[in-house]
């Protein structure tokens, strides 16, 4: 882990741990749901995402 | 544990029908929040509009090569997914880049994070708006 990925990470748990303060949320689910949306927007690459195109045949 | 769900749910499905844009002052690390949530959403949200195998999860793919659109997906459907992918392509590093940003403070040399910021959150409420 490189140091800017681990400094993103520990903020993202003390934020996290704010959240669960703010909701009552228990601080381990408050942290894997942050972690989860920036690790998950990381893997999230638009160009795995196939194209949208109709059937050349679609309408008749 | 169900009442924590059902929350998640519910904030789910309102990004997902637009009820959630940015019309108040939010700090970095909110903004980056709600850029994430929305963009992780939204993308979810692109891939059920296609076939997939049920034994691997992957996407179906026609005789040449093309993802297969769930049968009935009207045309102005297909319309709005070409634009969501378009903006996905923009977004996502500059929402990425705005995320580094707000933990630590830092951007890659010659990124001016306003300029960034300003287009990423008008990207994410377009992907909101897409139509």
């Amino acid at each position: 882990m490189d140091p800017v990925t681990g400094s993103i990470i520990i903020g993202l748990i003390q934020m996290a741990a704010q959240y669960a303060e703010k909701v009552g949320m228990a601080k381990e689910e408050a942290t894997k749901h942050f972690l989860n949306a920036y690790d998950l927007a990381k893997v999230n690459d638009p160009d795995k995402l196939p194209d949208a195109k109709l059937p050349e045949n679609a309408g008749g | 544990m169900l009442k924590r769900k059902v929350i998640f749910v519910l904030l789910a499905v309102a990004l997902l029908m637009g009820c959630a844009t940015v019309n108040v002052q939010l700090t970095k690390q909110d903004l980056a929040d709600w850029m994430l949530s929305i963009y992780n959403a939204q993308y979810a949200d692109y891939k059920t509009w296609f076939v997939t195998d049920p034994a691997t999860g992957e996407f179906k793919l026609d005789a040449q090569g093309n993802a297969i659109l769930k049968p009935g997906t009207p045309p102005a459907q297909v319309a709005i997914l070409q634009k969501k992918k378009a903006i996905f392509k923009e977004v996502w590093p500059l929402i990425l880049t705005y995320a580094e940003y707000a933990k630590t403070g830092t951007v890659p040399a010659g990124t001016v994070i306003g300029e960034v910021e300003a287009r990423a959150v008008t990207l994410v409420n377009d992907l909101i708006r897409a139509k």
